[in-house]
């Protein structure tokens, strides 16, 4: 059991991190969580580049940005990635970018009963050694 | 050219509740001496709790960001860990990644301990 001393380390984790256009976020979050993602955090911020060399006098792309950070399991980041890909039409000039950086380790709430699972399941490999 | 060989690093990111930032962060300095860190605001969703399909709604959350050396990263990860209270529901989640290059920063003897 988790009694709050120990610390369960989570590795093969995985964040995607996502600037787009002010307003976009909310529907990112959801497909990531579509495709298996547990959840996202977002918070604001202001871009500088690409704004200047589209449209007319650098109207068409807001400079107020929303930067989505999610983090997800190795196994998932390829479907999640590709799900934020499509759903925010990254494909196209200007409408963000996104990148995945490999975490070394992380550390979160892990519900008791997935606890007990892992244990369960290590005890039993270690009794087939 | 410059030739100056910045050490490797990690990179501490903990999202935490809203207001629970400050706190930690005083207690990281008191207690740690860190002194390369920022805080700034976010929302997050999350499953469970507040909703049975999907994400649930948004709440408010603090994100502070911690540069350390490779020798301090876990001693301090595992002080945030526990500090802030991670392990427990609704708390939050601290992660750490790698840094190619870190500059030092080391407070001028007069401030420190202040």
């Amino acid at each position: 059991m988790n009694n709050g001393n120990e610390i369960y380390v989570l590795t093969d984790v995985s964040l995607i991190t996502c600037i787009v256009q002010r307003g976009l976020a909310d529907d990112i979050v959801n497909a990531a969580s579509e495709a298996g993602a547990q959840g996202g955090t977002v918070y604001f911020a202001r871009g500088y580049g690409i704004r200047e060399r589209l449209g007319t006098l650098g109207v068409a792309i807001e400079a107020e940005k929303e930067v989505i950070m999610i983090v997800v399991s190795d196994e998932q980041a390829d479907r999640v990635f590709e799900m934020i890909y499509t759903s925010a039409k990254l494909h196209t000039p200007g409408m963000g970018i996104m990148f995945v950086t490999r975490l070394e380790k992380a550390a979160t709430y892990i519900p008791p009963e997935v606890i007990r699972n892992l244990e369960r399941k290590r005890s039993e490999g270690d009794a087939n050694d | 050219m410059i030739d100056v060989r910045f050490p490797t690093g990690k990179l501490i990111t903990c999202i935490l509740p809203q207001g629970h930032a400050l706190g930690l962060m005083e207690k990281l300095k008191k207690e740690k001496g860190i002194t390369t860190m920022s805080f700034h605001h976010a929302r997050g969703a999350g499953r469970g709790g507040h909703s049975r399909r999907g994400i649930g709604h948004y709440v408010e959350n603090n994100i502070i960001t911690i540069a350390v050396s490779d020798e301090q990263a876990d001693d301090i990860f595992e002080f945030i860990f526990l500090e802030a209270g991670i392990s427990e529901d609704h708390r939050g989640i601290v992660f750490m990644e790698r840094l190619n290059m870190l500059t030092p920063f080391e407070l001028p003897d007069e401030l420190k301990g202040k």
